[in-house]
This record gives C-alpha cells, structure tokens and sequence, in this order.
C-alpha cells in the first residue's frame, strides 16, 4: 500500500495539490468532479428516483463547491462538505418543486452504468418504497444504506442528533421491512411456478 | 447483516451519472466564472476624506445656528414694533381727546372783552 502523507487535517499530498490547484486549474477541478460524482450523483438520485433531477442536483452541489474550494481543509472535508450539500439540495429540490419522485423515463438521459437487481420485483419495489418515507427518514436511509456511514457521521451530516438518527432509522426500517418480506415471499413463489 | 439490509444497500448502491456529466459541470463553472465581474473592470469609487465629512456636517450645523438666531432676532424686532404701534395709538388718542377738550372749553367759556 502506497504511504502517504497526510497534513494536519488528514490531507495527503496529492489531495492537497489537487484541492489547491483547483482554485486555479480547471483540470484539476475536473479531477475533484470525477471522484465524488458517483457519491453525489447516487444520493441525489436515490432522493429522486430521477436521473434528471440527480444530475441537476449534482451539477448545482459542484458549482457552490467552485464558489467554496478556498474553504475547504481536508479530503475528508470535502467528502463532508460534498454530502452535506446535495442532502441540503434535496431538501430545497423537494420544497422548491413539490416534484414527484418518479418521471417519464423518456424525459432521463441514458446512465452510464446498472446495477443488476438481484431480484428486480423486490429491487423496484424498495426503491419505490424508499422514495415513500418523509424527507429526513429517507435521507438517513440513503446516508446509512449507500454511503455506509455510521449513525454519528449521518447525524453530523444531517445535523441532528444521533439518538434522533437511530429512531428515524428504526422508524424507517420498520415501515420497509413488512412489505419487503411480502414481496420477497411473492417473488421467491413466483419463481418456484415457473 | 440480515438479508433485507443487504437488498436495501444493493438497490441504494452507488451509481455513476451520465458520461458526459463531469463536461457538463465543467461548462457550466466555466460560464459562471466568466459571468462573474473582474475587480479591475469593476468602476473605483473614491472614498472622500473624513475632513470633509465633518467640514459639511460643520456647515449643516452652522446653517442651523443662524437660522435659529435670525428667526430670534426677527420676532424680537416684531414685537418691539407693535409696542410701537400700541404707544403711537395711545399718545394721538390722548392728544386727541386734550384738544377736543380744549376746544370745547375755548368755545364755552364766557369772553373777556
């Protein structure tokens, strides 16, 4: 494994450089871009279910962070910052345009990459479910379930505190769990007729 | 992790936007850095000194003063005038009623001769 060397704020070398040749060098924000997209991109969408509004979303979180770069300390200060942004973004999204989760596929442009559903009925199911729960609950979900973060870093994020955190999770997992079970029991039915 | 905690984490797994996403983000930085005003074109407003601040808030201070001592001055010389005007009244209405008087006695009184 490579070593490297990290600045006070937890900052290699290379991220550094990076951080600070973005204020000058387009390349390198592009570079700043490149890394954090999918995480940026994927909580937006997982909020939305749309591909649209993701983008749009991701591509505004960018900008503020073109307006912000100077403010920035640290790699994992970026990674904060980022996520903290699009969550915030959201929330003003859903305010702002009362929109509805899901669109015309027609209106999405096509995405780069699927992932395989295991079992596409339950898949599609949980992803409908999941754009369901209240803003917040879902928000924990998607911090919790597709950034892996602990309870702490959602609630630093979210900036709520963890025992709030915990219960809104339970709460939402709780709302899932019943009809997931279901489904999956419908779908694993399905499968032994065929 | 239990089962339903497994397909949750593979419907909400990452995933990356479109292919042109980070040329796009890049065009629109662009543009916003090109739309934002640079400090050198930007006109320089002269900051005038603080002496000349208080050399007019001096004046407007002055101004008041002798407006103040000339509206004194003029309601002063008013009423100074009307007392005038009071005194005159009264003297031609005492000379008046003396030489009303005083005919009337050269009239009624008898003749010497």
């Amino acid at each position: 494994m490579r070593n490297r060397h990290r600045d006070r704020y937890g900052m290699d070398r290379d991220e550094r450089t990076l951080v600070d040749g973005a204020l000058r060098d387009p390349a390198a924000f592009a570079e700043i871009v490149d890394r954090h997209k999918a995480m940026v991109y994927s909580v937006a969408y997982n909020f939305f279910g749309n591909r649209t509004v993701a983008e749009d979303i991701a591509q505004d979180a960018y900008l503020e962070l073109f307006r912000n770069l100077h403010k920035i300390e640290s790699d994992l200060h970026l990674t904060f910052w980022l996520r903290q942004t699009v969550t915030r973004k959201c929330i003003d999204w859903t305010r702002r345009l009362k929109h509805r989760r899901h669109q015309p596929i027609e209106d999405a442009p096509e995405p780069s990459f699927h992932p395989a559903p295991r079992d596409p009925i339950l898949a599609e199911e949980l992803d409908r479910m999941v754009g369901l729960l209240p803003e917040k609950m879902r928000l924990v979900v998607i911090l919790r379930f597709q950034e892996d973060l602990k309870l702490s870093e959602i609630g630093e994020v979210l900036d709520m505190p963890v025992n709030t955190v915990k219960t809104t999770l339970r709460r939402a997992l709780e709302r899932l769990r019943p009809k997931a079970a279901h489904l999956g029991q419908e779908a694993l039915y399905e499968a032994v007729r065929a | 992790m239990k089962p339903f905690e497994r397909e949750l984490k593979a419907v909400l797994a990452r995933r990356e936007p479109s292919e042109d996403f980070t040329a796009r983000v890049m065009a629109a930085v662009a543009a916003e850095a090109s739309a934002e005003p640079k400090v050198a074109e930007m006109p320089v407003r002269r900051k005038r000194p603080v002496a000349f601040r208080w050399a007019a808030v001096g004046a407007v201070a002055a101004s008041l003063t002798a407006g103040f001592f000339a509206i004194r001055h003029q309601r002063a010389e008013r009423m100074a005038a009307e007392q005038a005007e009071i005194q005159l009244m009264e003297s031609l209405s005492l000379a008046g009623s003396k030489i009303s008087l005083a005919r009337d006695r050269a009239l009624g009184a008898p003749r010497g001769d």
